[in-house]
């Protein structure tokens, strides 16, 4: 379900220098794309992994959330004003996330290793 | 007595936008009597003796709104003080805890927009400076009943205009209906009353005043006419007919002739005359009883009531966090003195009714309708008070006037009022909720914020994001990112 363009996507794959023998560390993937078809009425999902939104369900429907969470194919949801990720009452996943306050995005070279929110129940706004 | 000439003015101009003024336009086909003494119909309430300065709230609430009441609801207005309206409701809120002078269309106001308590519903009030408040939800429930729904206002200057009083007083305008009363207000220092009158009338009173007052102000009330009563004017002309004047001190044997005196029509004829002397304009009034249909009960304890005041409100959504409708209530509104809830040396603690009614067109509106209390605090007079909530509930009587629907405001009691507005709310259906991160990812505009978010994948590696250019209308989103796939912190 292809409803991004990529836009750039590789650069860092081969350029990785900084190895030692016993590594193998792959490299980061760096992309800019446009999710499109975004609606307040429903969740759109999207996977970092595949670079690409992987299907949708209707907004406050309790039976489609439960079957989006037991999914591991996704990583973050948006619909209207809100954001959900793979974690907490989203989703069985081991996501989070957490807004950087202290770096803009060219100087954040390092993911904090905690501080991650991670998802739970709230009001409808 | 004294009465700012501005805040009269207001008033005045809020009375004439509000209700417009208005004359009776029909009339009667058969002959008009020689006379007309409403006061002496069953409508009409005992006579009062005013407390204090309060002859304006005495003169239209006490008696003419009485009167009106009864009239339209057929009622004997001795047999009960349930059918008597209380004077001091009005003027205890209006008078700023002082001794003073009032409008009385400050009074018909309040009618207007939250009722007015009866005198069965009003503490006992020995002394002006008690100025007391009413406690009890039943006791303003009661009051939002009885409502005024129009002032009338007559200009009289000229024989027009007396008839046109003359009229309105033996029947309103409804042929072969009791009349109405209209209140007035002229000067009353020094005036002079001829308590000895024993020229011709049909309505027998003795006391017949010959000249206007120099000095201070008053109200009262006209309760009827008597065409046959003659009055020598200073030329030495003959003059007939004069209105009846209901006083509002008392009825001592010695106060006019039973609280009554005639009021000779040659004076209203002075078109030059000064309004503070003899009023340009009489006043009267329309009254409605109305079953409430969304009232707020509300309790609280504070020590200096005007600091306070109260706006009900709704919102359209279980999770609004301030009303969209916000209306102030009519009453307590920054009024009362440096008092306690109740008045001078008198309770703190204070239960009301404010009547949503007028507003349940904003509740049809909504499928989850919130509501709203607002209690503002902002210090007046010499001190500032303090006080707590003590209870917040909503009555709906929509459905079933005998078994309102009642929303309950949880955990408010006990809290604190703090300066500034302090909002309660009641979710008639419980918020809807679902499940998302808390992060603040979007501004105050709705547009994604500048900061890098760091998302964790469903397996668990990292990924920083810049979101941007978040256009709604086109359901487009632009996405900037860098995602380590082997789990590494590092995103180089």
């Amino acid at each position: 379900m292809k409803k991004v363009k990529i836009l750039s996507l590789i650069l860092a794959a081969s350029l990785c220098c900084a190895c030692n023998h016993n590594e193998s560390k792959e490299p980061v993937i760096e992309a800019e794309v446009t999710i499109h078809e975004l609606d307040n009425g429903k969740w759109l999902y999207f996977s970092i992994k595949d670079g690409e939104t992987v299907g949708t369900s209707t907004f406050l429907s309790d039976e489609e959330d439960k079957l989006w969470a037991a999914r591991s194919d996704w990583d973050f949801a948006i619909c209207g004003d809100y954001i959900k990720t793979n974690s907490g009452t989203s989703g069985n996943g081991k996501g989070g996330i957490l807004r950087d306050e202290t770096h803009n995005f060219q100087t954040l070279k390092e993911a904090p290793a905690d501080g991650y929110l991670i998802d739970s129940e709230g009001i409808v706004k | 007595m004294a009465i700012a000439f501005i805040r009269k003015a207001c008033i005045i101009l809020t009375a004439a936008v509000l209700f417009g003024a208005n004359t009776v336009e029909a009339r009667a086909q058969e002959s008009i009597p020689d006379g007309v003494d409403n006061s002496k119909l069953v409508y009409f309430p005992p006579l009062i003796s005013q407390i204090g300065g309060s002859c304006a709230q005495a003169s239209y609430i006490g008696y003419m709104f009485t009167y009106e009441m009864n009239r339209l609801l057929n009622r004997n207005a001795s047999e009960s003080k349930d059918n008597q309206f209380s004077y001091l409701y009005t003027w205890n809120f209006i008078n700023g805890g002082i001794d003073e002078g009032s409008l009385g269309t400050e009074g018909l106001q309040i009618a207007f927009e939250g009722g007015i308590a009866t005198e069965a519903d009003f503490p006992s009030q020995y002394s002006s400076y008690q100025f007391k408040w009413t406690s009890g939800y039943e006791s303003y429930l009661k009051a939002i009943h009885y409502r005024v729904t129009k002032i009338r206002t007559f200009e009289v200057t000229d024989r027009a205009g007396i008839d046109e009083v003359r009229h309105y007083l033996w029947n309103r305008g409804e042929l072969g209906k009791p009349g109405g009363i209209v209140t007035f207000s002229s000067r009353s220092s020094g005036w002079t009353i001829n308590t000895h009158y024993t020229g011709p009338s049909v309505t027998g009173y003795m006391a017949l005043l010959t000249k206007l007052a120099p000095d201070g102000a008053h109200a009262m009330t006209i309760v009827g006419y008597d065409d046959l009563v003659e009055f020598t004017a200073p030329d030495g002309t003959l003059t007939k007919g004069a209105f009846i004047v209901c006083n509002t001190w008392g009825d001592d044997y010695y106060m006019h002739d039973r609280g009554r005196f005639y009021l000779p029509y040659y004076f209203w004829e002075q078109s030059d005359r000064s309004a503070n002397e003899l009023s340009h304009d009489m006043v009267g009034t329309d009254v409605e009883y109305r079953e409430p249909k969304v009232v707020f009960r509300v309790k609280l304890d504070y020590t200096s009531r005007n600091d306070l005041s109260f706006r009900i409100g709704v919102s359209n959504k279980a999770s609004d966090q301030l009303p969209v409708h916000d209306y102030l209530v009519p009453i307590a509104n920054y009024q009362g003195g440096d008092y306690p809830m109740q008045g001078n040396n008198a309770s703190s603690e204070i239960e009301f009714a404010f009547d949503f009614s007028s507003y349940v067109d904003h509740i049809h509106d909504s499928e989850e309708p919130k509501f709203f209390l607002t209690v503002s605090r902002n210090k007046r007079g010499r001190q500032l008070g303090s006080g707590k909530m003590l209870a917040f509930s909503v009555y709906d009587y929509r459905e079933d006037p005998s078994s309102p629907k009642i929303y309950v405001c949880e955990d408010i009691a006990g809290k604190e009022i703090r300066s500034g507005d302090n909002i309660f709310s009641i979710e008639t259906v419980a918020a809807k909720t679902t499940s998302y991160s808390k992060v603040n990812w979007l501004n105050s505009s709705g547009q994604p914020a500048a900061a890098p978010f760091v998302l964790r994948t469903a397996d668990g590696k990292y990924v920083k994001i810049r979101f941007s250019d978040y256009n709604r209308q086109e359901g487009t989103i632009k996405m900037k990112y860098v995602y380590a796939p082997d789990g590494s912190l590092k995103f180089e």
